[in-house]
């Protein structure tokens, strides 16, 4: 029990390390079309480690990669936007992960993808009073829900294809 | 409980019949944001841009006049003309970023083409301002946009 726990909290530390890592390689490229548009590829480790190590294992790996993220990148205020609307989307999936059993992961990694790119946008337009970015919105929802797809894509493989012994040994 | 809920994950196949529902909701909300944010495309004539730190004014530019830069900017802003071109850059108030914004007199265009605000520059990925449209570059709050629009708030249901 105790060995486990330790595992644990070691793989969830690896994640974050990826997350982060993912989230510091993707700021390098250009965005997709919009300024601020990204695949958040990261969101991959953070839902595996909802999926494997359980949901509050998830939290702290979304919460770490936000931070640390932020920190290294240089945008400090994007914490101030990014980890609500973070936190309420992969709440969001965290339930529909648990409790909507007639759900796939794609369609889940697409709304939550969809939502996080709504609150956030909507956090970054009134803490910086740049109402004006409104007008992005829809634009910015309709590439985050193909990156969702995407994202959801990914995952799906690794849930199928990895040999069962690495999924539920931890 | 765990491995209850990986085994679930793993046979659930990549469609399964609540998605639809989802993927409708997903669609619903991207249709309904397209209504209900107005797309205001400013087609009035340009005169100039304006620049401004945090909501304060620092540099006004109009086509016909000359560049001005207000007091408390004078030591941050560094202007260059050439020819058609005006480069203007400006330093944040610590003076360990800058924005080097190019304005273009002829095409009546700006631009931000050089930064040091995060590893991601996004304001040097915004594409060109003309009528309408703003840069924004949010680690050093610096607002470039056109000078006669004066920002309208979106008011829900008006399309």
């Amino acid at each position: 029990m105790r060995k486990t726990k330790i595992l644990k909290v070691c793989l969830a530390g690896v994640f974050a390390t990826l997350a982060t890592l993912t989230f510091m390689l993707e700021n390098l490229f250009p965005p997709i079309i919009l300024p601020g548009a990204r695949m958040g590829l990261s969101h991959v480790f953070i839902l595996l480690s909802v999926l494997l190590l359980g949901p509050w294992h998830g939290i702290c790996v979304l919460l770490i990669k936000t931070l640390v993220g932020s920190l290294f990148s240089g945008n400090l205020s994007a914490i101030m936007y990014s980890i609500p609307s973070g936190l309420i989307s992969l709440a969001i999936e965290i339930i529909f992960i648990y409790y909507a059993k007639k759900t796939s992961l794609l369609s889940i990694s697409v709304f939550g993808a969809v939502l996080n790119i709504i609150i956030q946008t909507a956090i970054f337009c009134l803490v910086t009073n740049t109402l004006e970015f409104l007008v992005f919105i829809p634009y910015l929802t309709i590439i985050s829900a193909v990156s969702g797809l995407l994202v959801g894509f990914i995952l799906y493989l690794i849930m199928k294809k990895l040999p069962e012994k690495y999924l539920t040994g931890v | 409980m765990k491995e209850k809920i990986v085994e679930k994950i793993r046979n659930r196949k990549p469609f399964e019949k609540a998605d639809i529902i989802i993927y409708s909701v997903c669609l619903l909300l991207i249709v309904s944001l397209f209504i209900l944010v107005p797309l205001s495309k400013n087609s009035q004539e340009n005169t100039g841009f304006k620049i401004s730190v945090d909501g304060e004014i620092a540099v006004i530019l109009e086509f016909d006049k000359e560049i001005v830069v207000e007091s408390d900017y004078s030591d941050l802003v560094s202007v260059e003309k050439k020819q058609d071109l005006y480069q203007v850059k400006i330093l944040t108030k610590d003076k360990n970023g800058y924005n080097l914004i190019e304005f273009d007199l002829k095409e009546k265009t700006a631009k931000v083409i050089e930064s040091n605000c995060s590893s991601s520059k996004d304001c040097v990925h915004f594409p060109k301002i003309k009528t309408s449209g703003t840069i924004y570059c949010a680690p050093h709050k610096l607002k470039i946009s056109p000078l006669k629009e004066e920002f309208k708030s979106p008011v829900v249901g008006e399309i």
